[in-house]
C-alpha cells in the first residue's frame, strides 16, 4: 500500500508549488485544495501531462472503437 | 489526482499562532516574547509614544532593539493579514528579503498545522536553490479501513 504524499517547494516570499503523488480518485485535489485555502493560495490549478495522455488515449479509444 | 498547484502564500488571521511561531523561527531571540490579541491592540513608538496603528500579532521595540518602534501584524476584513513596520525598522534588515524569509516559514508553519489534520507526516529537505522540499505523508485508507472494522 503506498503512501499518498503532497510534495511542495516552497521558495522566497512564500511562493508555493504542489502536487500530489500515489493518490488515486479525487482524494488528492481534496487534499491539495484543503493545502492551499489554508495557504491562501488564489489557486492556479493545471493538469500534470499524464492527465492529458490519459485524455488523449480516451479520445483514440472512442474514436477507434475500442473498448 | 493530475493537479499541480502553484501560487503565492497569504498571511491569513486563520493561521495567526503559525506566523507566531515563523516569527520565532526567523528571530530566534523574540520566541516566548510574541504578544497574540484577538483583539487588536495598540503600538508604540521608540518614544513610548502610542501610535495610531493597532495589532493583532505583536514584537514590542524593547526586544527588537536600538531606536526600534513595535513591529506588528493586524488582521483585516478579508481575513488576511498585514505587517506593519515603520521605516525605520524597515532599514534596520525588517525589509523585503525578510519578510519573504519570513513568508517562507509560515508557509512551511501552515503544512505543518495542516500535516497534523490530516494524519500525515511532514519532511523538509533544503534544495541546492535554498528552495525547501516539504513533503507531507499519509498511509493510504481503504473504505473499509474507514468502516472501521477489521475484514
Amino acid at each position: 500500500m503506498a503512501n499518498h504524499e503532497i510534495i511542495l517547494t516552497i521558495g522566497p516570499g512564500g511562493t508555493v508549488e504542489m502536487e500530489g503523488q500515489h493518490y488515486t480518485g479525487q482524494a488528492c485535489d481534496k487534499d491539495l485544495r484543503d493545502l492551499a485555502e489554508a495557504l491562501g493560495i488564489i489557486e492556479k490549478v493545471t493538469h500534470k501531462p499524464e492527465f492529458y495522455e490519459k485524455v488523449k488515449l480516451e479520445a483514440r479509444v472512442q474514436q477507434t472503437g475500442g473498448k | 489526482m493530475s493537479e499541480f498547484i502553484k501560487g503565492r502564500t497569504v498571511f491569513k488571521t486563520d493561521h495567526l499562532v503559525c506566523l507566531v511561531k515563523a516569527l520565532g523561527d526567523v528571530e530566534p531571540r523574540w520566541t516566548d516574547r510574541i504578544e497574540i490579541h484577538e483583539k487588536a491592540v495598540s503600538l508604540f513608538g521608540y518614544h513610548g509614544d502610542r501610535r495610531a496603528e493597532v495589532a493583532n500579532v505583536i514584537i514590542r521595540r524593547e526586544f527588537i532593539g536600538g531606536s526600534s518602534n513595535d513591529i506588528g501584524f493586524v488582521s483585516k476584513q478579508d481575513g488576511t493579514v498585514e505587517a506593519i513596520i515603520s521605516a525605520f525598522d524597515r532599514r534596520q534588515g525588517r525589509d523585503e528579503e525578510w519578510m519573504n524569509k519570513l513568508a517562507m516559514h509560515y508557509a512551511y508553519r501552515v503544512a505543518e498545522k495542516q500535516a497534523a489534520k490530516m494524519g500525515a507526516t511532514i519532511n523538509k529537505t533544503v534544495n541546492a536553490d535554498g528552495t525547501w522540499r516539504v513533503v507531507l505523508r499519509k498511509p493510504e485508507v481503504k473504505a473499509w479501513q474507514h468502516a472501521g472494522r477489521a475484514w
